[in-house]
Parts: C-alpha cells; structure tokens; sequence
C-alpha cells in the first residue's frame, strides 16, 4: 500500500465533508460546536484555577482538578472510540473494497482509525486542550512538548482501548444491538456531563472564586492511570519517568489493538457481510392507504425493539430535563411543559441530524437505515410529501384567488404558469384581460406544455 | 508454465445448518473467460465473495495465479480485480481520484497508475465525467468507474458479478472487448452472469451451478453434447429445473 496516496484520499474526503457535503455546513456545525465547547471550558477552568492561585494548596488542587478532567476526557474519548470502531471498523460500506485491496489487517486497522480521527480527537481537543491551556495561561512556563505529549497519550491509550473492547463485544453481541446500546450510552453520558456542566460547575467555580472551595472534596484521581500521568507531564513539566510511562501505555494500548484486530476483524467483517434473514409473520392485507402506512411503521417498530427502545429512552431522558433542574430553578408549570415540548423536539431533530450523519453513505443503506431511526416514519413521510405539498397547494390557490379578483378568470388550465413566465411589462390587468382571446396565448400554452 | 488464474477445489460454504456450496470446483485457465451460470440463489454470489475473501470457507481451497487465498491472502488479493455486483465507490471522490486511492491500495507508481487509469477511463467513455464526483454518476458510470477500478492494476484474475448491470449497448460492447483483450494477454476472466446470450457469446467455458453444486462444465460445444442446435438457455432449463 502506497501510504501517501492513501492519506491524501482521506484528507480530501474529510474536506469535501465538511465544504461539498450533500448539506453544505452540516459537519462544520461540530467544528463551531468543538471551538465553543472548548472555550467555555477553557473559560471555566481558567476561572476555578484564578479562584485558588492565591492558596497554599494552589498547584494541588490545580492537579487534581486537571488529572479529573483528563480522566473524563479519557472516557468520552474511549466511548466515543468504542461508537466509531462499531461504525467504522465493522460495518462501514467500504469495507469490501478495502478487504478485496492486497492489505493487511493492520494496514486496514490504520486506515480506519485515521478515518475516525476527527471524531476520537472530539473529545481530547474540546475537554483535555482546553484545560491544559487553562493551565498553561496562569502557569507560562508550562512546556507545550508536555502538553502536546499528554493530548497524544490520552488520544492513544482511549482509542487502543476502545477498539480492544469493542471487537470482543461485537463477537459476542450482534452488531444491531450494540449500535443503539453505544448512541444511548452516549445521549447518557452527554447527559451526566450537561448536568455537571449546568449544575455543579458554576458552583464550584463561585465556591474558588469566593475562597470557599474544599479541597479535601476533591479525591485524588486514580494513581499510575494515564491521565494522571498526563496531567503531571502538563504540571509539572517531562520528566523521564513519566514519559516513558506515556509511551509504554500508549505503545500497550495500540499493540492490544492491533492483535485484537489481527484476531478477530476477519470473523466479524464475516458475520457484517451476511445479512441476517429474519422469518416475520405476515399478517392480512389491509386495504387503504392509511392503514398500510401504519402497518408498515408498526412492523419496523416492532422488529427493531432496540431502536424503539433508544428512542424512548432519548425521550425520557430529554423530557426529565426539565423535571432535573425543578429543585434549583422553581418553574411555572406551562414554562415546564413548554421546556420539555422543546427538549423533545430538539432531540427528534438532532437524532435525525446525527443518525444522517454518522451512517455510511452507501446509497441503500443509507435510505434502509434513516428509514429505520427514523422516529415516526408516518410523520416524516406526513410532512416530506403531504403537508410541505398541502403548503404549496394552498400557497398557489390563494395567489391564484388574488390574481382572480384583480383580473378576469383566464379559461387556459395552465394560465397561471403563463402568467408567473411572462415577463413583467405583459402581466398588466389589461395584457391578462386579452389573454384568453388572442392567438398568441394558445402558443404561450403550448409552449409551457411542452415544456 | 504459467498456474491457472484461479483455481477452486472443492469448495464448502455453510450458512448454519444449510450448505450453501457443496463442494464447488472450477478452474479457470489462462486466456480464458468462464461463464458463472445459475439461477436466482443458485451460490453464485456467495462463491464469489468466497474466491475473493470476503466470506471464509468451510472446505476446500482457493488459489488465485498460484497463491492460496488462506496462507497467502495479501498476495492472492493482488492478483486479482473484482466487480461486485453492487461495488462500492466513494461519493465525494471524482473517478480519477477514486482510481488514484485504488492504485496506491495496489502500491502502483503514482505516474504510472494515472496514465492507466486515464486509458481505462478513456476506452470506457468515461474521460469527460472523470472529475466530477461520483455522487452525481448514473448507475452505469459507477459500473464503469469499479470495471475500471478492478482492471487498474493489470490482475491475472478478473472476478465480475453481474458486471452489465446499468451498462448501455456501446459499454456493453466495450467491456466486452476489454474482457476479451484480457483474456488474450494471458488473463483468466470469471463472469457471473444470468444472461445468456451474454455467456453464449462471450466465454469460452461455462460452469452451470444448481442449489450449489457444479452440475455441468465445459465448453459451450461440450454443454451441447454434440447437437448444435440446442442454446444454451435450452441446456440452461434442461440442467437447472427443479
């Protein structure tokens, strides 16, 4: 494999993602989305870290604060890598092509996790940077090789880690029921770090900035792990110990994945090529149209209960939201209903988005799939063809009924296409009065037929 | 002596209790085009995916130009090109581009393999809509773009499923002096295919596959069993009803 053409290929898919996507600007929102993450983070950290200079315990606290963030960002990071392997390793649409091309399952290993980068690199570079970066601003003589080194650690050890845990997963669950099982570990996590975000943070920065922080309710995050290590190579600069640390569980991490990759993406790329027969029942046809659509939509509900089951559980928790924050902020019940209602629609909304997103861009796939998360598949179809053509339909009628009042009814079926084509000096009351009369309009009509 | 382009012996393949190919052997020589014939189900796909790797094998043995596909599975990839018979392509690529990623997969000379591709593309009418991007490709140009895809790297084995899917008669007649002009350079083509006046008119040799097993092989003149004026869709029906 020539490795040079390989990633300029996957740069330039990378770039036409985020500048010629079939939505300009869609993948670009997670860039905005990762910059302001990352500054209000960096903001808050920098906050905490100003509240506590003026302490004696001040560097501890400020390590113990980094090495927490560090360990979080190394769970999302994993989680986030364990998502992607399912997605990218195991069921991408390119794999046959990539499997049938004389490489390896190292050199496929490689070209997957570059492909995921962007996302695996989600996390360290919108919750690890900018708390080094709060760091390094009170601190100037904090070493950007440091820093840089912990980023790489964190990204490695979650990354290697995930893919080893997530091929065994897959061979022992079916990849339909690991996917919903990870997007709803995520909308949870997503969750939990809202939560902490909204709640307990500002709590805590006001606390340091008020010189009430406890320190003693910080424990210490969990000894040798790599992101307490990474957080001393930010904290107290690169010392041998510690780099060599980072490089053995980096090194280890990786190895792991690759000998897992090596053993197990050849059976499970096996068991993703087969598509699974499934014996339904079939029940009586039912005559209209209606009913067919709702038979249909219940047939996929039903045999897909894991998705039926994300959605609910996504529905529950973003509609609990609301209910969360009701011992802090007291709220009028219609404000309550009416956040709740917004919370619901946002999550239809950015499940569609994310789903569109995430998923393979094999053109039937694709379709089966959206149709599948696709919440209400009624709904969508509702508004895609009835209620958006319902909106023209009327639109039109009531331009025609104004045209109407101001000028005689034409008797030519396709008068009003004539009318919106001609140009702007013949669209005069008295020009349209002549229409139906002259010769000249039987052409218009049949030119616009034809066309 | 040169080894056959592919050779398959034996070949078992089980979708749990149910075989699926049942002892499957073909040979496909050099210079040679083999029809791949079968009806709906009959194993046809799914031997293919076993020849090329994609699904493993229960039994048997698969050599493609003398590389077992199970001890030596990187070199036998090499020496092979497949059509499958729904080939992926990236969307947002352009087919030059997406035949440059293909050529650095093979480890071909950048120069060398755009000068190919730009041939491959040329001689398939598809030089004018080389830079756009896929996304924006009928189903016939995409077939073209994975044909070209597959002969980009010159293989001795070419493994076609399906491959007039979407094609217009002038590509379809292109392709077919393409398969041909492989199979004079020594190269061994193998067509699956459920058209027969296709299988008639192009391969040498035909393998039949029934619930998937062989149960003929040979010569159009063989299969005929001396009466020139059956068709092949007449042994076809006869070797292949229930």
């Amino acid at each position: 494999m020539r490795w040079q053409g390989v990633v300029r290929t996957g740069l330039r898919l990378g770039r036409r993602a985020i500048l010629k996507g079939h939505r300009p600007g869609r993948e670009a929102v997670s860039v905005v989305l990762l910059v302001l993450l990352a500054t209000v983070l960096s903001l808050t950290l920098t906050s905490l870290l100003e509240g506590v200079a003026n302490r004696p315990d001040a560097d501890r606290i400020g390590s113990l604060v980094l090495g927490w963030t560090f360990t979080i960002a190394g769970v999302l990071t994993l989680a986030s890598a364990l998502q992607e392997t399912v997605g990218q390793l195991v069921t991408a649409a390119d794999l046959p092509l990539l499997r049938t091309a004389p490489i390896g399952a190292s050199h496929l290993l490689a070209i997957k996790v570059a492909a995921v980068l962007p996302r695996t690199l989600f996390n360290v570079l919108g919750v690890a940077l900018p708390a080094a970066l709060a760091w390094a601003t009170l601190h100037p003589g904090t070493s950007p090789f440091g820093i840089a080194l912990a980023l790489v650690t964190l990204w490695a050890v979650a990354t290697g880690a995930g893919v080893s845990l997530a091929l065994p997963l897959l061979r022992l669950v079916p990849t339909t029921v690991v996917t919903p099982a990870l997007h709803l570990l995520s909308t949870t996590g997503f969750v939990v770090a809202w939560l902490a975000q909204a709640l307990i943070a500002p709590r805590v920065v006001t606390a340091a900035l008020e010189g009430r922080f406890d320190a003693a309710l910080l424990a210490p995050p969990p000894a040798g792990s790599p992101a307490t290590i990474a957080a001393r190579l930010v904290t107290e600069g690169v010392r041998w110990p510690d780099l060599l640390a980072c490089l053995a569980w980096s090194g280890a991490s990786l190895a792991l994945a690759l000998v897992v990759a090596n053993r197990l993406l050849d059976p499970l790329h096996e068991r993703a090529t087969l598509a699974p027969m499934r014996r339904v029942t079939v029940g009586e046809p039912r005559r209209g149209l209606v009913r067919a659509f709702l038979v249909r939509d219940a047939a996929l509900v039903l045999r897909d209960w894991t998705i039926t089951l994300e959605a609910l559980a996504q529905f529950a928790v973003w509609m609990l939201l609301p209910l969360a924050a009701l011992p802090l902020v007291p709220l009028e019940p219609t404000v309550l209903a009416r956040l709740m209602m917004v919370s619901l629609a946002w999550d239809s909304t950015s499940r569609r988005v994310r789903c569109r997103s995430s998923m393979p861009r094999s053109p039937g796939r694709d379709s089966r799939r959206c149709r599948r998360y696709a919440g209400s598949c009624c709904a969508r179809w509702a508004w895609r063809w009835r209620v958006r053509s319902c909106c023209w339909w009327v639109g039109a009628w009531w331009r025609s009924r104004c045209d109407s009042r101001r000028a005689p009814r034409p008797t030519c079926s396709h008068s009003r296409w004539v009318r919106r084509r001609r140009p702007s000096g013949s669209g005069s009351p008295s020009a349209r009065g002549s229409v139906t009369s002259s010769g000249g309009t039987r052409a218009s009509c049949s030119d616009t037929a034809d066309a | 002596m040169t080894p056959a382009p592919l050779k398959v012996e034996g070949l078992v393949r089980r979708f749990g209790t149910r075989t699926v190919l049942d002892g499957v052997s073909l040979e496909v020589p050099p210079g040679t085009i083999v029809g791949f014939l079968g009806a709906n189900g009959a194993g046809k796909t799914t031997a293919l995916r076993c020849i090329t790797g994609l699904l493993g094998l229960h039994g048997g043995r698969v050599t493609v130009a003398g590389a077992d596909l199970l001890r030596e599975p990187t070199a036998a990839r090499s020496r092979y090109g497949f059509v499958p018979d729904r080939p992926f392509l990236y969307e947002r690529l352009s087919a030059r581009e997406f035949l440059d990623f293909v050529g650095a997969l093979h480890h071909l000379e950048p120069t060398a393999a755009r000068v190919r591709a730009d041939a491959l593309l040329t001689r398939l009418g598809l030089a004018e809509h080389a830079d756009r991007t896929v996304d924006g490709y009928s189903l016939g140009m995409r077939q073209k773009t994975a044909i070209a895809a597959a002969l980009l790297h010159a293989p001795a084995l070419l493994l076609l499923d399906e491959p007039l899917n979407g094609l217009d008669p002038p590509s379809t007649r292109v392709l077919k002096e393409l398969l041909r002009e492989h199979a004079e350079t020594g190269g061994g083509v193998l067509v699956s295919t459920h058209l027969l006046d296709v299988a008639e008119h192009l391969c040498d040799r035909v393998v039949l596959l029934r619930s998937g097993r062989v149960v003929a092989a040979g010569t159009l003149d063989q299969l005929r069993q001396g009466d020139p004026t059956r068709s092949l869709e007449d042994v076809f029906l006869g070797l292949t009803a229930p």
